[in-house]
């Protein structure tokens, strides 16, 4: 973002990629039926699964990036590599975010160490690997070629890594489409579905571009004070994460606290004894139990939906807050472009 | 090929000089264990579901430890340098190094198993060929990636302590079914000998082909990616 034009018309880009995801809730939280098994919780799918495809993508556009590097030894390809490992972390963080949140009331387990969760925490693992050993290494071609290497082995490693769902045992919902016979899409969902897939896409390629112009930012300002400075937004990014899983957890401790209070049952007691005494009795338990059964289903889906709430703010958060660090750092860098030049 | 057999003699004898590398694996993998003793106080149904795992965590935290040493022994009194500077391909010299740990990695193992099958009473018997199978298929692909990352971490400013990091989740899907297989075989072993006639034979039949397969297309894979990108990490 050199000019202002640019700038301006960056930022319209970003506003109508912030409408389409406003659109995007609606149509998630709204316009789709609750699904037939899950109930609303099941409406986590419609951001889940599409942060687990944008972590694919980024692996994808890590390997495209480091391979150009390694061909024609620009400095652009290393900065579109760092950026996507940068985003793919950020995306491959909403999906194991909201995948334990969904997994709470699904399963009951906030964790469980079922292949598809181990294939995706290893492409965290994976990225995270490849973020560190950028940090560790001072010099600017030295960095972009070893990372390289190491962005193309670790995204030859990404495709092994999911054959093995196909091998191992799972428990995890089959794929929706493509997968077991009986699962598939409701007309309505389908649309909703690639809607949110194109979206973050969309908002993907969108933050990458800026996530690139602040590396280009940044390799200036290193090229200026001629000192070693690693990016930390990821790391920034991350500290965002750790409040909002102690928030989901706290809500699960009130939870359970509230409880007992509620299941005090109140006794009447009655000295005078009656024929029909016992046939009554029996019904009144009867009709306590239904009662009780369904406040729990209530209580259930209540639990449910603010589970999803839970879930869908830790996604906002998690990329408005990104962008918004992104943009700081960017502003920072300028202004030392500005007091160093 | 010449180039690649030479360096791989160049570091037989400097281990066989040394023996620092060897030792140290060994002893390490060695330690894994009785750690894992004083741990668990294992009994024949603890390592029926957890041996496998034990025996892969120690080849693994062995054979890194190896590794380590394999490039930062070259950059002693600039050897690696004048490596780089004779006239051999640079692939060869991944080719050489690759073999070297391979060799080192699977003489760790020659002592660390038969200490484990040994110290535990595992009742091999027929399994002993899948177990070495899986062994030597399992550490050509992960010191294949390892000498690979070895030669990465060199160059940072942590070195030692990155390999791991770079390692670890790379060679996954490997230890996964190196780590299945094993299990598959162990329990194979406690199975009665009598029962093996009937229903359990299948059992024991059933997981072997799939992943071995498994890990020998990982091997090729990484074997020709990491041949392929190993000159980047050295050139200067």
């Amino acid at each position: 973002m050199k000019t202002p034009l640019q700038k301006n018309i960056y930022w319209t880009l970003l506003a109508i990629v912030g409408l389409t995801m406003l659109v995007n809730i609606y149509l998630a939280l709204g316009w789709v039926r609750p699904d037939a098994e899950q109930g609303d919780i099941g409406r986590i799918f419609f951001f889940h699964v599409p942060g687990a495809w944008v972590g694919l993508v980024s692996f994808l556009v890590v390997f495209v990036a480091s391979v150009g590097y390694l061909i024609r030894r620009t400095q652009g390809w290393d900065r579109v590599a760092v950026s996507a490992a940068e985003l793919g972390v950020v995306f491959i963080a909403i999906t194991l975010i909201t995948g334990p949140i969904w997994a709470k009331v699904a399963w009951n387990v906030w964790w469980d160490w079922d292949a598809r969760l181990t294939s995706t925490l290893v492409l965290f693992l994976l990225f995270c690997g490849y973020l560190m050993l950028r940090r560790y290494i001072a010099e600017p071609s030295s960095r972009a070629k070893l990372s390289a290497v190491v962005g193309i082995v670790s995204a030859v490693d990404v495709p092994i890594v999911y054959f093995s769902i196909r091998w191992w045992r799972t428990q995890h919902p089959q794929p929706v489409i493509g997968g077991a016979e009986g699962s598939g899409l409701g007309e309505r969902e389908l649309i909703a579905f690639l809607y949110s897939l194109g979206v973050f896409t969309l908002l993907y390629f969108v933050l990458l571009i800026q996530r690139v112009s602040m590396a280009r930012l940044e390799d200036s300002v290193e090229l200026l004070r001629r000192e070693r400075r690693g990016s930390h937004t990821a790391a920034k990014a991350l500290s965002w994460l750790l409040p909002l899983l102690l928030l989901g957890g706290l809500g699960e401790a009130a939870e359970a606290a509230m409880v007992p209070a509620q299941t005090a049952p109140d006794q009447g007691g009655q000295g005078q004894p009656d024929p029909l005494a016992k046939e009554r009795e029996q019904l009144e338990i009867e009709t306590e139990n239904l009662i009780r059964k369904r406040q729990e289903l209530a209580g259930k889906n209540e639990r449910a939906i603010r589970h999803m709430m839970i879930a869908y703010a830790t996604v906002w958060v998690l990329i408005i807050g990104y962008q918004i660090t992104i943009s700081r750092r960017q502003a920072k860098l300028q202004r030392e472009i500005d007091q160093l030049s | 090929m010449k180039s690649t057999w030479m360096i791989l003699w160049k570091d037989l004898r400097l281990e066989w000089r040394t023996k620092e590398a060897l030792s140290a694996m060994m002893v390490f993998g060695f330690l894994v264990i009785v750690l894992f003793n004083f741990s668990f106080n294992p009994g024949a149904e603890e390592i029926r579901s957890s041996g496998a795992g034990l025996l892969w965590i120690a080849f693994t935290f062995a054979g890194t430890l190896g590794m380590n040493r394999s490039f930062a022994a070259e950059r002693e009194n600039g050897c690696l340098q004048s490596l780089l500077m004779a006239p051999i391909d640079r692939s060869s010299l991944f080719l050489g190094k690759w073999a070297a740990n391979f060799l080192f990695m699977t003489a760790a193992e020659c002592f660390v198993l038969p200490a484990f099958l040994f110290m535990f009473n595992v009742p091999i018997r027929d399994q002993l060929g899948t177990l070495i199978g899986v062994s030597l298929l399992g550490t050509l692909g992960f010191t294949c990636l390892g000498t690979l990352l070895a030669g990465v971490s060199m160059n940072t400013r942590m070195r030692e302590v990155l390999l791991p990091v770079l390692l670890f989740p790379i060679s996954i899907p490997l230890l996964l079914w190196a780590v299945e297989t094993t299990s598959a075989a162990i329990q194979n072993a406690y199975l009665d000998p009598l029962m093996m006639h009937g229903q359990a034979a299948d059992v024991a039949r059933a997981t072997d082909g799939g992943a071995l397969k498994f890990l020998v297309a990982f091997d090729m894979i990484f074997g020709a990616v990491c041949t392929i990108v190993f000159p980047f990490v050295v050139e200067d």
